[in-house]
């Protein structure tokens, strides 16, 4: 079989090829870093030579030349002739390369030329062993009877298991082939079945006569095969006829070949050290005629070990992250499963449970025998539910494997010394969540590299190893994921982070002094904190991180930041362990059903009998106070009316109903007509703030399925999703940021500092006046800076006054206007108070600044002096009134 | 050509029937607020979410009254991912000549230079031609214009 005839087959043998490339990349890393061992070598020697087999019986000669050129390296690593030094290793990391693109390309070359590989890797060996290489395999030797017989090389003879008592010649015809295609065994899958009963030592395409037609029986391919297995047990074994199968006689010339050549295959005896051998010679790689190029070997692990339905490499190359490989420690058998295939037993699973449900709720009045088949029923379902979701499950090895080479090649243009330790490569999520997850790991290992690690010279004067090292550690924790990525570098200078982030205009200079190193180093997080090109000005990291942060925080993580300047920086992430199936809370409105992903809830809070009335109206919006904090609050049946997102009318008119049907049902309940009044709303997270969503009926919480929505429902942006609940019914799944937006609510930021009612606690606050009579008080962290202001600066608009600052109009709020004070003469200098936080379009107007400074102090609450005012205080001895910022920000941030 | 039949306010409608990929009966269409109106809503057919159209919206039909007992064609994939639309009744499957169906949409747009040209382009889409029945005249639908159709009208409802 010279050409490829079904896609399919070319699939199978990528998705093989693929596997055995991770494990050559992987122990190639791993033998560069910790040194080789025989059993290393022969795991990739495998790797390599069924490459070659399979490239072979497909008539891949590209994939054929370089993965023979590798396999005749390793075979000579491996039987001590040659030693393992980085330039081989590097020369064989170069093969892994070119064959990765070959394979891509595959059935044609794309352009790849595999000659120079092929040089560079012949060019490996001394010239003598060179030689002799080439010689063993240029002595052809003549088998089997006449027009069944083929020819092989001394070479490939030499590799022949001494313990394999019988060869045989298997002939295959085309129409054999083509009727194993049928039942789904293709020549690849023959091929691995061949290599678990013995050895493949050559294959060819019998020749025919040019210009011939030939029936499909004429056509065949003969295979040398090497076992143990009796003549008696070969044709069951094989499943071929007996006259197709000739048993050889090849005693004597093995025992003349392997006379100096005693023990060539250790893995067929192990704990035998390798003697001392000749040299030998490269084989020429270019092919010979009519010779087709396979010659695998036996593969007697326990079986090829890729998961279940991943179609990604797996076992091979998840364990060998960071440590030294055993060849397959789980020893499971595995088989691939095609993803839709894997899809749509998830989907199946699904409806299973729907008709689980509703045959469970008959069961009244059934018999006992019925019940106990119901049981049953309900078991095997979950069983089948359980099953199929950790099938999709995958090792955060798969994703980490690749780190090893990306570390080594970063290092080497560094000029670094980079280790790369993994712990945890097993740790297992979702696979559409850790494809997700590459390129943002990724990200943050190469800055680990870059920007973390300093280099040796610099290392050893600061009293530390010249080498450098970045470890990646995953585990589970309380049903989500965490990721550690650390390295031992110079960490984050947080004073150059300050400087960066005062330049780049992110904060300004008092609001930087204010916060900790800790919080400072944060900002490496913002947008537009560092390009690539600053970026090496800065000690630490950067490039990038923003989109890092968002890319985590789409798939419902978070991730921090800790640094010790000297010693290294950490990054913590956390995840959800799967992105299609989510914990959510599930509520009705408006006879609808709606899913709120567990991730975006705080919290839920239920208020009974009077205290519904802590919910405020304000005359704009409902409020409540959580907490010393003012939550604003919509009602997702309001969010659901309108498809136009609400304006601040919309939200006037639906508090105010509200609020007059809550007053008439909390009379009723008064009056004893109603046994009790509550309402429910949940604290839901919009971005970094948060929000209330009331809601009508809670039914519980579900772990639901995510579908997208379908894109005839024109995008709304409230929705992130459907999804089929237990019940057979469907619930749309909310945006809760999208909700927000709908709603048009300013989120409160809760971890805002709060003045404590009642309790004495040292808080920053600036004290000013607006009016000339009274002092008032903000928290200095409400401001982001403070400006000083010319009347003349100031131009009117109508009612509203304006000043240019920082290249945009920003609005002058005078306070008097919005509560009651002492009126501050209109031609009069004074400042601009602005406010910390995203809006940069108001300010308040200050007419003096009296002092700054930390301050203890006793809130007495004032209700007579209206709602921008939290309370009064006694600060440098004057009555001061204490500003409620997150109302002023309600309040102006419109 | 065979055509899978149903009534929809009073009206015959066909479809081609290698384009249907079930009938439905029985099922619970979800309403999702904030949808365009010619959507009635979502349903779940073994698992898997559809999109129902109503046809009314799109035709200008007067809405129909509330039924409890929802029939749907759905439509195969080619025509539409997931896709179907609501019926009143459904009729039986007849076999008419191709050429037998009109191809009105010549003669509306020679004469149509309507405000809502726009709309009745999106609608023409939709409808193959009228052809003559024993049970009186009938739509021939063409099922993959409807949702471009809707798009078509989204982006009109924007423009106004």
């Amino acid at each position: 079989m010279s050409e490829i005839e079904d896609a399919g087959i070319l699939q199978e043998f990528r998705e093989e090829a693929g596997d055995h490339l991770a494990t050559l990349e992987s122990v190639l890393l791993a033998m560069e870093r910790d040194g080789i061992s025989t059993d290393d070598l022969n795991r990739i020697f495998r790797s390599a030579h069924s490459i070659k087999g399979a490239a072979g019986f497909l008539g891949l000669t590209g994939i054929g030349a370089v993965s023979h050129a590798a396999e005749t390296v390793l075979s000579l690593l491996r039987d001590g002739k040659m030693t393992f030094g980085k330039g081989v290793a590097a020369s064989l990391l170069s093969a892994v390369d070119v064959l990765r693109r070959l394979l891509e390309a595959a059935p044609g070359d794309g352009g790849v030329d595999s000659r120079p590989i092929v040089g560079q890797l012949e060019g490996l060996l001394d010239p003598p062993t060179a030689a002799s290489v080439m010689e063993e395999s240029e002595e052809f030797h003549e088998l089997g009877a006449r027009g069944r017989s083929m020819s092989t090389t001394t070479f490939r003879l030499r590799q022949i298991p001494s313990n394999h008592r019988h060869q045989y010649i298997l002939c295959y015809t085309k129409g054999e082939l083509s009727r194993r295609q049928a039942v789904g065994q293709s020549p690849v899958a023959l091929v691995r079945e061949l290599q678990k009963l013995g050895h493949l030592v050559d294959d060819k395409l019998q020749e025919v006569r040019m210009g011939e037609v030939l029936p499909d029986e004429a056509v065949s391919i003969l295979v040398l095969f090497s076992t143990d297995l009796e003549p008696t047990h070969i044709a069951k074994a094989t499943n071929l006829p007996l006259d197709c199968i000739q048993e050889l006689d090849l005693g004597k010339l093995l025992a003349d070949i392997a006379k100096d050549e005693s023990s060539l295959l250790r893995e067929f005896e192990p704990g035998v050290p390798p003697p001392p051998l000749p040299p030998k010679a490269l084989p020429r790689t270019k092919p010979q005629p009519t010779v087709l190029h396979p010659d695998p070997m036996i593969e007697v692990r326990p079986a090829i070990p890729d998961k279940a339905g991943n179609g990604i490499p797996e076992a091979p190359a998840a364990p060998a992250v960071g440590t030294h490989e055993t060849p397959n420690p789980s020893a499971t058998e595995t088989v691939r499963v095609r993803l839709d295939v894997l899809d749509r037993l998830m989907r199946l699973a699904g409806e299973l449970v729907l008709v689980r449900n509703r045959q469970l709720s008959r069961l009244d009045g059934a018999s006992i025998a019925d019940r106990e088949t119901s049981q049953r029923l309900d078991q095997v379902t979950a069983g089948i539910q359980d099953a199929v979701l950790s099938a999709r499950m995958q090792p955060l090895g798969n994703v980490l494997s690749k780190f090893q080479r990306i570390v080594r090649d970063l290092g080497h243009k560094l000029q670094k010394e980079i280790a790369l330790n993994v712990e945890g490569g097993e740790t297992e999520l979702d696979r559409t969540l850790l494809e997700a997850l590459a390129d943002p790991l990724t990200h943050i290992v190469r800055n680990c590299c870059d920007h973390g690690i300093e280099k040796p010279a610099d290392r050893v004067r600061a009293g530390k190893p010249a080498g450098g090292t970045v470890s990646v550690k995953a585990w589970h924790e309380a049903g989500r994921v965490r990721i550690r990525i650390k390295d031992d570098g110079k960490g984050i200078d947080a004073n150059a982070v300050r400087a960066k982030a005062l330049e780049k205009g992110l904060r300004a200079e008092d609001e930087l002094s204010r916060m900790t190193d800790r919080e400072v180093r944060q900002l490496v997080f913002l947008p537009g904190f560092s390009t690539a090109a600053s970026v090496t000005d800065l000690s630490g990291r950067g490039v990038g991180m923003d989109v890092v942060r968002s890319a985590i925080e789409r798939l419902g993580g978070a991730v921090t930041l800790d640094s010790e300047p000297g010693s290294g920086t950490t990054l913590d992430l956390q995840l959800p362990l799967t992105l299609a199936i989510v914990p959510a809370l599930v509520v009705v409105s408006r006879g609808c059903r709606f899913a709120i992903p567990q991730a975006s809830v705080d919290e839920l809070v239920r208020l009974y009998d009077e205290d519904v009335e802590r919910i405020e109206s304000a005359g704009r919006e409902d409020l409540y106070r959580l907490r010393e904090h003012l939550l604003p609050l919509v009602s997702l049946g309001h969010v659901l009316s309108s498809r136009e997102p609400l304006g601040a009318d919309d939200r006037a008119a639906f508090s105010e109903a509200d609020r007059v049907a809550r007053t008439a049902r909390l009379d009723e309940f008064r009056k004893g007509e109603r046994v009790a009044v509550s309402e429910t709303f949940a604290v839901l997270k919009a971005g970094e703030g948060r929000f209330g969503l009331i809601l009508d009926k809670i039914l519980g919480t579900e772990e639901i399925v995510v579908e997208p929505l379908h894109q005839g429902l024109g995008n709304p942006g409230i929705y992130a999703g459907a999804t089929v609940l237990g019940d057979g019914e469907i619930a749309l799944i909310l945006d809760t940021q999208g909700v927000c937006r709908h709603a048009g609510l300013q989120p409160a930021d809760l971890d805002a500092s709060v003045v404590g009612a009642h309790e004495q606690q040292a808080l920053g606050m600036l004290l000013f006046r607006a009016g000339p009579d009274e002092q008032l008080g903000l928290p200095l962290s409400a401001l982001r800076r403070v400006v000083r202001l010319r009347s003349d600066e100031i131009e009117r608009s109508g009612e509203r006054e304006y000043v240019q600052l920082e290249e945009r109009s920003v609005r002058v709020e005078r306070l008097d206007r919005h509560l009651s004070l002492s009126l501050a003469p209109a031609q009069q200098d004074g400042f601009l108070l602005l406010p910390s936080g995203d809006d940069r379009s108001w300010g308040i107007l200050a007419s003096a600044l009296v002092d700054s400074g930390e301050y203890r102090f006793r809130m007495d609450e004032s209700p007579e002096e209206g709602s921008f005012v939290r309370g009064t205080a006694l600060l440098r001895g004057h009555r001061t009134l204490l500003l409620d910022e997150s109302r002023l920000r309600q309040e102006l941030s419109r | 050509m065979e055509l899978c039949t149903f009534r929809l306010a009073g009206r015959l409608f066909g479809t081609e029937i290698g384009l249907v990929k079930e009938v439905v009966e029985h099922v619970n269409i979800a309403e999702v607020p904030h949808a365009p109106p010619e959507v009635s809503g979502i349903v779940n057919i073994r698992g898997k979410l559809h999109l129902v159209v109503d046809l009314r919206r799109i035709f200008g039909f007067a809405p129909a009254e509330t039924r409890t007992d929802v029939r749907l064609v759905l439509f195969k994939n080619a025509v539409g991912e997931s896709m179907g639309v609501q019926v009143d009744a459904l009729g039986d499957v007849i076999s008419i000549d191709p050429r037998l169906i009109e191809d009105r949409r010549a003669g509306e747009i020679a004469d149509g230079a309507s405000q809502f040209d726009e709309r009745r382009k999106a609608r023409q889409g939709i409808a193959l031609g009228v052809a003559r029945t024993g049970s009186g005249l009938m739509v021939v639908l063409a099922p993959a214009g409807i949702l471009p159709a809707m798009r078509e009208q989204a982006a009109d409802e924007f423009r106004h």
